[in-house]
């Protein structure tokens, strides 16, 4: 190799091919621009990342919280679901173009642009927030495999995890993402329930359309659940990994954006049927949703002795979508934290820390699902939990993904922006308004 | 594809990596990633029959490994079948972005392993790569001045903060398709202390920056330009040589 001191470039060499000093990326969006014209075929088999992210948005924990709302509530909290829906959109699509633009994920992301701390800070919170749902989840889906068969559920809680701990740490990443958008299909039945109980849906419209606010503690323990189940953390972690492991760069990013939509609107469709049906079922019955037996309830007038089987279905389909990635996103975040290999494409050989992480994950959910804490109350107020860790995030989120440094020509733009902040003003409100009703009142129930 | 003369050159920094790795297969142990392939290439034994198995992205690398496994396997009795499929991963179309990776490393054998262990890479093509060092803890005014036009100014102090620590910056460009692979081996497989990934630029046609100036003993490695014929590189082909390549 040559020293290079003497050398000076000759006026006869090529011009390199190098960015220079200037505004960071400008021009960059518009050199693929072409790129994001979206083909029918591209509209037609959009099935990635988002998708997945959608069903897991619908865990266990995110069913029994939308049935304890529409029970406690009725529809009074639908309109903060059709709010949300555009909120999470934006939120996601934020998630999802960190992936695509830094090629890494959220939590390498915060680490490497803002220090160590706050990245730990933020990952510890989610991961602790993701255990925590991962336990109620894997109690909750034993729970109600107990209710169908007439064995005691502890015994069901060590084998489910150690099905899915199986599949998510040896299945490779495609194999698994199909898997998950084939196991998902199991929420075409909320929806067909939403319609079979024949609800008001001149009420539930209304409800929907017009903003209506409780100034009870139920009232808004049930928004902060409701916003934290569907603005959820965690998923902004798994949607910025996923992008990463289905190698998508900023050439596709109209196709995440539709991918990313698509999942969400899907996710708050299930959700807004579920809150139907427990409103129509439940609440005007005035039945309260504190097991899973009265979860399942809600769906006899359609099905008769058939509920609990119905609703079995469900929650397990749920479970075995969102409990995987629970884990994987945690995964994800602490390995990124660090800087340890992190794929699940990667073998547990070339990723060991990775894979320590997700194992370890499980075994903490099973210690808290055999502890003797209620399913349903555990669910629930874990999603409390996501809707007060939720701002922060968020918050990080559109300060990363607004900066020009970071995304350069690909940083949000001011409608983006606004909406993002709009979410974060959104769930601060709730919180605030949770945090006051409960020290004057007291928690509900 | 005529299997080498000659193994690998001894000067080659991966060389003592690759041997130790078929090495270790060819005694048996194959469960070990490949050093640049990683869980992508595995190896195991039908019989006297070596056994090459998973995915690479081109018909290069495909012939790379089994030049590399049939030089080390000599004149012994092992038979090699090669069932390697090709499977590009690239996603996007090429030449349209541009993307600069900058990686900080302990020291600059270090940041000279992980150069060579990304263009070693078929699957990733190295448009422009500097490599910068600093003596005893200062950074040159030159090697400051030539990072400064080859930076954007918000990334200069994270450069100042290494060199004054006396650490290697490796500053790759590269094809926006291929920062994935390229930033999981600086990030992951290389030892980085840590790996930024600026935001994509369009390729255009720029001053070409001033050579990289350091002290005597600690070399630069630095990719000779791209013409515009080769403005889109294929994943077919084998990157051009460096000049810190031994091959």
């Amino acid at each position: 190799m040559r020293s290079d001191r003497s050398s000076q470039p000759s006026t006869s060499e090529p011009r390199a091919l190098l960015p220079a000093a200037r505004p960071l990326g400008e021009g960059a969006r518009a050199a693929v621009a072409e790129q994001q014209r979206l083909r029918l075929a591209d509209v037609l088999t959009v099935a990635g990342p988002g998708i997945i992210t959608g069903l897991a948005d619908n865990d266990p924990a995110g069913i029994t919280t939308y049935s304890v709302v529409g029970a406690q509530n009725g529809y009074s909290q639908n309109w903060l679901l059709l709010l949300s829906t555009p909120l999470v959109i934006v939120v996601q699509q934020m998630a999802a173009r960190v992936g695509n633009v830094t090629k890494t994920d959220v939590a390498t992301a915060l680490r490497v642009h803002y220090g160590v701390r706050l990245s730990a800070a933020a990952v510890l919170a989610t991961a602790l927030a993701n255990v925590l749902t991962m336990g109620a989840d894997l109690e909750m889906l034993a729970a109600v495999t107990g209710l169908v068969t007439g064995v005691r559920f502890t015994y069901f809680i060590i084998p489910y995890a150690a099905l899915m701990a199986y599949v998510t740490i040896f299945a490779n990443y495609k194999a698994f993402a199909r898997l998950l958008l084939v196991v998902g299909l199991v929420f075409v039945g909320y929806i067909a329930a939403g319609v079979l109980a024949r609800p008001d849906w001149s009420r539930v419209v209304q409800a929907t359309l017009v903003p209506q606010i409780e100034p009870t503690s139920v009232y808004f323990v049930g928004a902060v659940g409701l916003l934290g189940t569907t603005i959820t953390p965690y998923l902004f972690f798994w949607q910025a990994s996923g992008e990463i492991e289905e190698r998508r760069g900023v050439q596709s990013l109209a196709r995440t954006n539709l991918d990313v939509a698509v999942g969400m609107i899907w996710s708050n469709v299930i959700s807004f049927f579920i809150v139907v049906t427990t409103g129509t079922v439940l609440f005007a019955n005035h039945v309260e949703v504190r097991t899973a037996q009265d979860a399942a309830e809600a769906l006899a007038p359609l099905v008769g002795t058939y509920a609990k089987d119905l609703f079995a279905i469900g929650i397990v389909g749920s479970g075995l979508v969102s409990i995987p990635v629970l884990a994987a996103a945690t995964a994800y975040s602490i390995a990124g934290l660090v800087g340890w290999p992190r794929s699940l494409s990667r073998s547990a050989l070339s990723a060991p820390q990775f894979y320590l992480v997700l194992g370890l994950a499980f075994v903490v959910a099973v210690q808290l699902a055999i502890s003797d804490l209620d399913p349903v109350r555990a669910l629930f107020y874990s999603q409390v939990l996501n809707g007060l860790i939720a701002p922060v995030l968020v918050a990080l989120l559109v300060v990363l993904t607004s900066s020009r440094k970071v995304m350069g020509d690909f940083a949000n733009d001011l409608a983006t922006r606004a909406v993002g902040w709009l979410a974060v003003v959104v769930l601060v409100f709730a919180d605030a308004a949770m945090v006051y009703e409960v020290a004057t009142n007291g928690l509900p129930g | 594809m005529q299997p080498r003369a000659t193994p690998p050159a001894a000067s080659d920094p991966l060389c003592a990596h690759f041997v130790a790795w078929w090495a270790s297969v060819l005694a048996g142990s194959v469960d070990h990633p490949h050093l640049i392939w990683g869980q992508h290439v595995r190896a195991h034994f039908d019989d006297d029959t070596l056994v090459l198995t998973g995915q690479v992205a081109s018909e290069h690398d495909r012939a790379e490994i089994e030049n590399e496994v049939t030089s080390l396997l000599g004149n012994t009795a092992i038979d090699l079948r090669n069932d390697l499929a090709v499977a590009p991963e690239r996603r996007g179309e090429p030449g349209l972005l541009t993307q600069t990776l900058l990686s900080v490393f302990p020291s600059v054998a270090m940041a000279r392993l992980a150069a060579s262990s990304l263009t070693r890479h078929a699957r990733v093509c190295p448009i422009v790569m500097n490599l910068f060092a600093s003596a005893e803890g200062s950074a040159l005014p030159e090697v400051r001045a030539a990072v400064r036009g080859l930076l954007t100014e918000a990334y200069w102090p994270v450069v100042e903060r290494a060199l004054a620590k006396g650490q290697a910056i490796l500053v790759v460009t590269i094809d926006e398709t291929e920062a994935f692979q390229a930033r999981e081996v600086l990030d992951q497989e290389t030892g980085s202390l840590e790996t930024i990934t600026l935001p994509p630029e369009p390729y255009r046609t720029v001053e070409r920056v001033r050579p990289v100036l350091v002290p005597d003993d600690q070399k630069c490695a630095r990719l000779p330009p791209r013409s515009a014929s080769q403005r889109t590189p294929s994943p077919q082909t084998a990157p051009p040589a460096w000049e810190g390549d031994p091959r």
